[in-house]
């Protein structure tokens, strides 16, 4: 029987509480060496096309984590082509007559890990490959920008548009799940936010062409919008010299306009940026999405407001979250309550997410929600809970720190707004006295509820 | 009275306006700027990878293995702790037990719940046919005191009424999950293989409703012991202090399940000798499990037994489960290329006393399922014959290349490090695994490939296709038709 670890331990609720030991107790806080990979030093360039450059180089492993990170998103997907900057990433990895495909290559140099992700703000590429091999590495990613699809087959097209239509039937599977996701982002951001788009549907990927991709191709993927990350074992001199021969060489293909097209990235000065500096209220508070599905679920949404750093609340929202799942399991109501912060360049949002167990209901789970925050509301921060989270933190850093890819996709994140580095040993009671700012008036809160009716199966409703 | 609007139209209307004409694309680019591109630089010599830490490995008294790795340049300490003693083949009650473990310990001052926030980290847990892991990831300040906490955990359980009954009814929950889905896929295609018993949801959960403090207690003193037991700990700290924690710690573990208590429970799952040789455990035909329901394309996972760990057909046939999913001239590939599968993931499923699974799964194109399924056959029993030494050189290369980067977590070398203990090997010897790798040769892949492969009769569960598709497919074979429901019981109609 194969048993994998759920969401672990249950705060005992009896009258008197048992003791807790807390390895907490017995440790101090350790300053040292605790802080986001994202405020680590690192050697920073930039070539004469705009390629910038971001090189850590260390030898704890005989490997390199590369990413290429593309300043391109489903943010600059134009109206009715959801799903391009998507299709276009898949793209880059076919093989075309002569050009073996970028998968053939790195595996010939023993690589793994190697593949592409796109988010709202960027395209990102990478691997991890021996440390022998990085000339070969960054030549192949050089490569996927200087090749373009200009060489790619039409079938060769036609079929990985139907990997990405798989693709997405496994992610999304029910239809009205895009749909809820739309509508979510749709509450999010105001409408001329470049947030506020649908997401890609089955009907929007069937009727993207190869040709629409080689517009994008050439409009977006210029070398000022390329950033190059490599952390693990080089030269950096080396590595330097690699790179200027391979992306030194890179041009914007011409543009048949003349003239950016609709949904052009724009670098980060640009104005899009004042969204990053914008307040956000949700415009609605209330979705639910009905369906015949009995997995019902509650999420809350609470944007990142303007100013926020967000991980000054990263303390509070994990107590938060801690303390729902606790008294969740305790109750019965829930085996799996998860938070996270969903960082993006323009705006971010926190979640949390709680399944609602077999009979129970998502009236209860809301109002064990609400208790929860005025429980902690009520009680101060105890000097153990709070080293304890500081302790939490902590680790949660050095785990992060420990694999060069993560700390790779950190350094190649941009942000319209630099954040700060807060160290989670500097964690004080006035950090995690931000409650307030989770209560539930102030989130978007989206119910999955189970319904019977014939015509109910994926109807979505705002409710005021 | 609420008025409630309507969204299911508005989400999505983007969808039928219609859409704006795109720019032309501009002109391809040159010929020369894309003939710079076709020759790429040439693969540099293989670098000498030497592996650095320190080790140690002792034998506690009461048998408990214990295995000691230092490495000064990394961040957290990583414990693990591994007993077979807390097997759980298909019953579902040990597995219920560990699970309970978490109500609550007795230590020291009295009862203490280990709170994932304040110990920093939840332990983890995983039960199968081969016995219970315990994981867990400290700050290496804390070793000692995880180290006291681990032990207390497994050891001194409470099993309080109430904190138990919270435990077991998540794990009930945890239980109607995964019986649907893929996991329950996955468990339909495993449990045609002769000797493998797979759990039967509804029973599990009808056990676990029984389980109350006292049957708890009792599966506790028949499973946790330190027979054949081994705990790792792998992080900065230094060696001899931890083996010191770790002595007194784990001192009270007993050296054995109580004999007489516990014999008609040990009995039950007591096994053969390990799985080196094809025979039993093979299907004799084809059989596939069908299942009607769900709103996805099809899905398909491809089960076929193996050789155990400790047999030296196991490498090489680890090797051929890497060279099925990543070549180039095999379907996997071939079928991923034609956009008829999101592509087809193979692993080896070592979770067996004596045998492990060859695993292949992932989602089909309707249109193509039948002619992937045919193709995935015939390529898993025609490798042998079809194996190049260009291609088991790139499998092995990545294969090496992927155990490098994964040390960089103390925990993937603990469990590495289990893994070389329970072949009575010291953790020294995963310094030598990749000179183990260049050691398999071409003609032992064939050779094993023949045995294992030739004449396979693999066990194949499919979500999603019609059964007129699998009965002509022309490869023979037994079907059962079954059907998704949302209770824990499962529908079966026919055979």
């Amino acid at each position: 029987m194969f048993r994998a670890d759920g969401e672990g331990g249950a705060k005992d609720s009896r009258g008197g509480k048992a003791l807790a030991l807390a390895l907490a107790l017995a440790l101090r806080a350790s300053t040292a060496d605790a802080r986001s990979p994202s405020c680590e030093s690192a050697d920073r360039l930039t070539l004469k096309n705009g390629v910038e450059v971001v090189l850590k180089a260390e030898r704890a492993l005989p490997m390199v984590a590369i990413v290429s990170s593309v300043h391109v998103g489903s943010r600059n997907d134009p109206a009715g082509y959801a799903g391009l900057a998507h299709y276009v990433e898949h793209l880059t990895f076919r093989e075309a007559p002569r050009f073996p495909s970028v998968f053939k290559l790195y595996t010939e140099a023993g690589a793994t890990g190697m593949n592409g992700t796109t988010s709202s703000d960027t395209t990102d590429y990478f691997a991890s490959v021996p440390a022998a091999q990085l000339e070969r590495a960054i030549w192949i990613e050089a490569r996927r920008l200087g090749l373009g699809l200009s060489a790619l087959a039409e079938q060769a097209a036609e079929d990985e548009r139907q990997v990405v239509l798989r693709e997405h039937e496994a992610r999304f599977g029910y239809a009205p799940e895009v749909r809820l996701a739309t509508a979510i982002f749709e509450a999010l951001y105001p409408v001329e936010h470049p947030y506020h788009a649908p997401f890609a549907t089955e009907e929007s990927l069937e009727q993207l062409t190869l040709a629409d991709a080689r517009w994008f191709f050439a409009e977006h993927y210029r070398p000022d919008r390329v950033r190059l990350v490599l952390v693990g074992d080089f030269e950096p001199e080396q590595a330097k010299r690699w790179i200027e021969r391979d992306f030194g060489r890179l041009g914007p293909q011409s543009s048949g306009s003349g003239s950016p097209g609709p949904g052009a990235a724009l670098p980060l000065s640009a104005p899009e940026c004042r969204w990053a500096s914008a307040s956000q209220t949700p415009s609605r508070r209330r979705l639910r999405l009905l369906s015949r599905s009995r997995n019902e679920r509650l999420e809350l949404f609470w944007p990142v407001l303007a100013g926020e750093e967000p991980e000054r609340a990263r303390g509070s929202f994990n107590m938060l979250a801690s303390e729902v799942r606790d008294a969740a399991a305790q109750n019965g109501l829930s085996h799996r309550v998860s938070g996270e912060l969903s960082q993006r360049e323009l705006a971010s949002f926190w979640r949390i997410s709680i399944d609602i167990a077999p009979g129970q209901s998502l009236e209860k789970v809301e109002g064990l929600f609400k208790a929860v925050i005025e429980e902690l509301r009520r009680s101060s921060s105890s000097a153990q809970s709070l080293n304890a989270d500081r302790q939490a933190l902590e680790l949660a850093t050095r785990l992060e720190e420990t694999r060069a890819m993560s700390r790779a996709l950190r350094l190649v994140r941009r942000e319209c707004v630099p954040s700060s580095c807060v160290d989670p040993a500097l964690l004080d009671a006035s950090t995690l006295s931000q409650l307030d700012r989770f209560a539930p008036d102030k989130a978007l809160v989206v119910e999955r509820r189970y319904s019977r009716g014939a015509s109910a199966d994926g109807e979505i409703q705002a409710v005021p | 009275m609420k008025r409630i609007i309507g969204l299911a139209l508005l989400a999505g209307s983007a969808c039928t306006a219609p859409r704006p004409a795109l720019p032309p694309p501009p002109p391809p680019r040159s010929a020369s700027e894309l003939a710079s591109w076709e020759k790429p630089p040439p693969l540099a010599p293989e670098r000498d990878q030497p592996l650095y830490w320190s080790s140690r490995r002792v034998r506690l008294e009461n048998g408990l293995g214990l295995t000691v790795i230092s490495r000064a340049d990394t961040q957290v300490t990583a414990l693990q702790l591994w007993l077979p003693s807390a097997a759980d083949p298909s019953e579902g009650r040990v597995a219920a037990m560990v699970e309970a473990l978490r109500a609550g310990t007795r230590t020291g001052p009295g009862v203490v719940l280990v709170n994932p926030r304040l110990a920093q980290e939840s332990i983890g847990l995983h039960t199968e046919a081969t016995g219970t892991t315990f994981t867990w990831r400290v700050l290496p300040r804390a070793a000692q005191l995880g180290l006291e906490l681990l032990a207390d955990f497994v050891q001194h359980p409470v099993f309080d009424e109430v904190e138990t009954r919270i435990r077991l009814r998540q794990e009930l929950s945890l239980i109607q999950r995964s019986s649907t889905g893929p996991t329950h896929l996955a468990n339909l295609a495993r449990g045609a293989i002769p000797g493998i018993a797979i759990p039967n949801p509804e029973q599990d959960a009808r056990g676990i409703l029984g389980l109350g403090p006292k049957e708890l207690k009792e599966v506790h003193r028949c499973s946790v012991s330190a027979k054949g037991a081994e705990l790792v700990v792998v992080g900065p700290n230094e060696i001899e202090p931890v083996i010191e924690w770790a002595s007194a710690a784990f001192a009270e573990l007993p050296r054995a399940p109580e004999q007489q208590a516990c014999a008609s429970s040990s009995s039950a799952r007591s096994r053969g000798a390990a799985q080196s040789s094809p025979g039993a455990g093979r299907l004799t035909q084809l059989q596939f499990q069908i299942v009607y329901g769900g709103a996805f394309d099809p899905v398909m996972i491809m089960v076929l037994p193996g050789p155990a760990p400790s047999s030296e057909d196991y490498l090489p046939f680890a090797l051929l489960a890497e060279v099925l999913e990543h070549r180039d001239a095999g379907s996997a590939q071939e079928l991923r290329h034609m956009g008829a599968t999101y592509g087809i993931h193979a692993r080896i499923n070592a979770g067996f006393p004596e045998l492990t699974l060859l695993e292949l799964e992932g989602q089909l194109d309707p249109d193509q399922a039948q002619a992937a399924l045919r193709r995935l056959v015939e390529d898993m029993r025609g490798v042998s014959g079809t194996l190049t030494q260009h291609e088991l050189d790139e499998v092995k290369r990545r294969w090496r290349n992927g155990f490098i980067s994964s040390l960089a977590s103390n925990e993937a070398l603990a469990a590495s490090a289990i893994g070389e203990a329970r072949r009575g090997r010291s953790p020294e010897a995963i310094k030598g695994w990749a000179n183990e790798l260049t050691q398999v040769t071409l003609e032992r892949c064939r050779d094993v490939a023949r045995r294992w492969l030739e004449d396979a009769q693999p066990s194949v569960a499919v979500a999603g296709v019609p059964v007129k598709l699998v009965r002509g497919l022309g490869l023979g074979g037994r079907v059962r038709e079954l059907y998704w429901t949302n209770e824990l019981q499962e529908h079966k109609k026919g055979l």
